[in-house]
Order: structure tokens, then sequence, then C-alpha cells
């Protein structure tokens, strides 16, 4: 009995402090890992050469056609809210709720679908990306 | 701009520090300087957020001139503080370093944990960095939410208002954290894309601190380093402080309150200023996410549940009295903030009385939530909790704690963990895809408070290595 209780707190303290190190120390390698797997910054980088383009724009609209890659969870589209965040001071807005934008970004992977949204709308294409994301204007009024 | 970023962030500080000093003039050892000073710390950035906040409301985008003019605001409040008469001498100086007096043996072990402890928080801190620049913009939520939110209020200028338009995701999100962003990028001048990162590496660090010196305010510097390294050691609570994201500086907050109530409880509820303080605290949590309002209710639930097991049912009205005290400055804020943000919560928006109610009676959602909270847990703090079992097993319960003090922990970490579980019930959400998205991050609110609480129960090892007739005062 004597023994065990000269064992056990340093056992403890030995244990905590041997663990605890070791799970910093994965934690220091998964960090390093990360960067293998840089997910919100490729979802930044596929949208941040729209930014030269909407310099002087206050408010522009945002049409996704691309539901194969769109990330959706609690009912927020990562895609729209990384647009957001890159062109922030400019207002990305759903175009679907507010048809009046001048400028419309659309982000698709498939050409026909695109192709079958600029005829309905008449939208003139102002520059493609080429990497789904294509940025248009609409005539005066909207739709 | 690091000259201005320092200036931002003492100058709120200082004012923090001595006006917890008017709250709380008795300091209890080397440790409380510690502790007071991370409090004060978080207290800081909470409070510099509300003022960044009403300057927005009242003056429009900060200039430099708003900034000076904040700075020495705080400067006069910090002096104004510091002349008030205390009872005792209170003294900045931050000497933690010394070990508690216990004997030769005991402090070798102290010396040794400290030596790793030491180690781990270099690691530690090293390892969010990385993540951090890898990473610097954070995960989803920070560029959804928070990041997000903050560069509006910084770029939108006179039309700020617009970053609480519905088209944001969770626009009705409180604004400690976009707020203190949007603060510092204000007084540097420019929205440097290391400001989130920093603030984030703050929080996650002083709620390590703060778990360290709160648990040993109460058991002694070696109990307080094993809850230090348990916590450092949480993988998954580094890397979501680590992500930009608010459910650290939550925790940080909630932790921060049941510190302060324990102080409270510990000293006989001698210090009535204590539970004004609990009051800021609770409501700078409510001030970083949605779930720190449930906290807020949590907190006077708990007091008044506690006043009524300890007989001090007199006492009730007075302590949530006191509370109230802290709490309505920044409610009023909080609800002036909800003012210029229309959008509902997505968690009650178009919910009826009737699926309310159909679902709180549907049992199988009972199972599924319990589950996942286990399941979860278990994910979260995997070894923690066999440290943990291990350690109440071997080293059982210190009987040198009052039962309030841990009552008042245990009632608020249960409360929360009851609020949390009917949400859960009555979410609108797919149960099993909230649950696998979220129940880790709930717990990460409450981790390092279950460790404080742990750390307060349980007997202490490195005392425990002392043979018996050798104790000294740890």
């Amino acid at each position: 009995m004597k023994s065990l209780r000269f064992f056990v707190p340093r056992f403890v303290i030995v244990f905590i402090c041997l663990w605890g190190l070791a799970i910093v120390r994965l934690g220091l390698v998964a960090a390093l890992r990360f960067s293998l797997r840089q997910d919100v910054s490729s979802l930044l980088d596929r949208v941040t050469p729209l930014k030269p383009w909407l310099k002087d724009e206050k408010i522009v609209g945002y049409v996704e056609k691309d539901e194969k890659h769109k990330i959706v969870a609690f009912g927020n589209d990562h895609h729209f809210s990384a647009l957001q965040y890159v062109l922030s001071p400019v207002l990305v807005r759903h175009y679907e709720k507010h048809p009046d934008c001048p400028l419309v970004i659309v982000d698709s992977d498939d050409p026909s679908a695109l192709q079958s949204l600029v005829n309905e709308r008449g939208w003139t294409l102002i520059v493609d990306l080429g990497n789904g994301i294509n940025l248009y204007r609409q005539a005066a009024g909207g739709r | 701009m690091i000259f201005w970023l320092i200036v931002s962030v003492i100058a709120p500080w200082f004012a923090s520090h001595q006006m917890i000093a008017c709250f709380h003039a008795k300091r209890g050892g080397k440790a409380s300087v510690v502790l007071w000073s991370l409090v004060a710390l978080g207290l800081s950035i909470s409070l510099s957020s509300c003022t960044y906040f009403l300057g927005l409301l009242i003056l429009g985008k900060p200039t430099l001139t708003y900034c000076v003019f904040e700075t020495l605001a705080f400067i006069v409040v910090g002096i104004a503080c510091y002349l008030v008469p205390k009872n005792e001498k209170s003294s900045l100086a931050i000497s933690l370093l010394r070990l508690p007096e216990l004997t030769r043996s005991a402090n070798n072990y102290a010396k040794y944990l400290l030596g790793v402890f030491a180690i781990s928080l270099i690691l530690g801190l090293l390892g969010v960095m990385i993540f951090t620049a890898n990473e610097p913009n954070g995960q989803y939520d920070a560029i959804a939410i928070w990041s997000l939110r903050a560069r509006s209020l910084f770029r939108l200028e006179s039309e700020w208002r617009n970053a609480f338009l519905p088209d944001f995701w969770h626009s009705d999100y409180p604004l400690l954290i976009s707020g203190s962003i949007a603060r510092y990028w204000s007084y540097i001048g420019s929205d440097a894309i290391w400001i989130p990162p920093f603030v984030a590496v703050v929080f996650t660090i002083a709620t390590v601190g703060l778990l360290t010196a709160g648990v040993s305010r109460f058991r002694g510097l070696s109990q307080g380093l094993l809850g230090g390294l348990l916590l450092l050691g949480t993988y998954k609570f580094m890397r979501n402080g680590a992500m930009l994201n608010a459910d650290v500086p939550l925790s940080f907050y909630i932790l921060a309150t049941i510190v302060i109530i324990s102080v409270y409880d510990s000293g006989r509820w001698t210090a009535p200023g204590l539970l004004v303080l609990a009051g800021v605290s609770a409501a700078s949590a409510a001030w970083t996410k949605n779930e720190g309002m449930l906290f807020l209710v949590t907190v006077l639930a708990s007091r008044t549940l506690v006043c009524w097991i300890n007989h001090r049912r007199r006492k009730i009205l007075r302590e949530i009295g006191l509370c109230l005290v802290g709490v309505v400055p920044l409610l009023i804020l909080i609800l002036s903030f909800r003012y210029p943000s229309p959008t509902g919560n997505d968690l009650f928006v178009g919910q009826t009385w009737g699926t309310i109610k159909s679902r709180l009676f549907d049992f199988s959602r009972v199972g599924l939530i319990v589950y996942g909270f286990v399941e979860h847990l278990w994910y979260l703090g995997t070894m923690s909790l066999v440290v943990a079992a291990l350690a109440v097993t071997f080293l059982g319960y210190s009987p040198s704690r009052a039962p309030h003090t841990i009552a008042g922990v245990v009632s608020v970490v249960l409360l929360m963990i009851a609020g949390y579980f009917l949400v859960y019930l009555v979410t609108p959400w797919d149960l099993a895809f909230h649950l696998f998205h979220s129940t880790d991050r709930l717990l990460i609110h409450l981790w390092p408070s279950m460790l404080f609480g742990l750390f307060l129960y349980l007997g202490d090892p490195v005392a425990a290595t002392v043979p018996q007739g050798q104790e000294t005062n740890g």
C-alpha cells in the first residue's frame, strides 16, 4: 500500500507530462502538414482575380449554377461567402433576391447551363476567368 | 504600425486592470496577479470592442483623432481607478515563477512540471502560429462571419451598417471578435491580414494561461500547471483557436466568469464587486457569440441555485442584482447592435410552437443527442478523459476544497450542457448533421471550465509525493 502511495502520484505527473508533450508535438506536426490542404486559401485564390474588375463597383449580383461543387453548411454557401470576403467592400448579393444589380458574377463549371442563362437574360460578358467564374453586365433595369 | 497596435492593446488593458483592482482590492498571492492580468486582458478586448462599436454608432468610422481620444480616455479611466482608495495596496508586478513553498522533494516536481509546461507552451504556441501562417484567413466561419464582418466594418466606411444586411451569413452574431479586429485595423491604419491570427493566438494562449493561473490560485502552482498541460494537450482546442473561430474566445470568457465566481464563493462572499465583474465577463461571452447569451442566463440561474443550496436564500436577489450591474450596460449595447441587424437567429426563425413541441417530445432525438455529446467529448479529449479518470481514481477528492466553490462551477457547466441539449432538441436543422458539425465546438466552449472544475476537485499529486508530516503551506 505504501509503495502504491509512493508510485501513483509520480506516475500521474509523469504520465500527464509525457502525454501533454506528445500531443503538443503531434499538433505541431499536424500544423506543418496542414499547408498541404489549404481549403480556404484555394477557395479564396479562385475568386481573387475578380477583384480588379470590380474596383469601382459598390454592389454586384451572384448566381451559382454549380451544384456539384457547392459547399453548403447551415444554409451558408462557402463559395458565396468567399466572394463576399475577397471582394469586400463590394457588396455581393444573391441575384435572385436583387435582380437589379448592374453586374452579375456567374459561378458555374457547366458551360451549357451558363449559356442558356446568358441567352435568357441577354447579358454581356465582361470577363471569363477560366475557372468557372464569369462576370457579366446586364442591361439597365435588370431582367 | 506596431506602436499603434501596442497602444490599442495596452491602454484598455491598463484601464481594465485598474477597474478590476477597484472591484477586488484584496489579492491572493502571486498566481492571482497573473490571473487578474489575464482577466483584465479579456475584459479589455471586450470593452474596447464596445467602445469601437459605440464610436461607429455615434461618430461613424474611427479616425486617427478618435483613436488618440479613445486611448487617452482609457488612460484617464485607468488612472482614476488607480487613485480610488483601496483596502490593500495592489501591485502589478508579475512573479508567477516563484514556486509555492512546498518541501524540497515536492518543489523539485513542481520545477520539472514548470519546465515541461514551458516547453509545451512554446510548442503549442508554435503550432498555433504555424496553423495561422498556413491559413491566415482562418477556416470557413472566419471568412464567412468574423473576418468578413470586420472587413465590412472597416472598409465600408460611412455605409458600415451594410455589414448587418441579411446577405451576410449570421449577421445576427455579436461583435466582440469582428469589432476588435476592425478596431486594431483602425489603429494601425490598414487591414493587415495578420491581425485576425493575432487575436486568435492571444485568446488561445490567454485561455491556457487563465486556466493555469485559475487553478494555481486555488490549488497551488503544480496543480495549475497540470491543468494547463491538459488543455495544451487538447489538440482540437488548440486547432480551433488557430482557425480564427469565436469558440476559443467564448471559452475564455466562460472560464473567466467561472473563475471570478469561484474566487467570490471561496472568499465567503465578502467581495461583492467580484459579482459585478462576473457579470461583465458573462456579458462579454454574450458579446462574443450567441451561445454566450445562453451562458449569461445560465450564470444567473446558477447563482440562484448556489444561494439556495447554501441556505443563503435572502441573498439571491442581492447577488443577481450585483451580476446585473455588470451585465446591463453590455446587454443594452448588444440589443442596440441587434437593432441595425434585422435578421433573426437561424435556429428559431420560422419555428412554430407546434413544431417545437413535437421535437421536444421526440425521444429518439434525445438518444441521438446523448450519443453525440458522449462521442464528441471522447474525440475532443480522449486521453484527457483517461487521465482524468485515472487521476480521480488514484488521487481522489481534495477535502480542503470548499464544496460551494465546486457547486458554482459544476452548476454552470451542467446548466450549459442542459441548455445546449435543449437547443439540439428543437433545432430545425437535420439533427445528425447539426450534431456532427457543432457538438465538438460547443464542448470546446466548456472544456477549459470542465478542466478547472476537475482540478479544483482533484487531489494534488505533487503534494502526495511529500511524505506525511513534511507538508507545509502550498
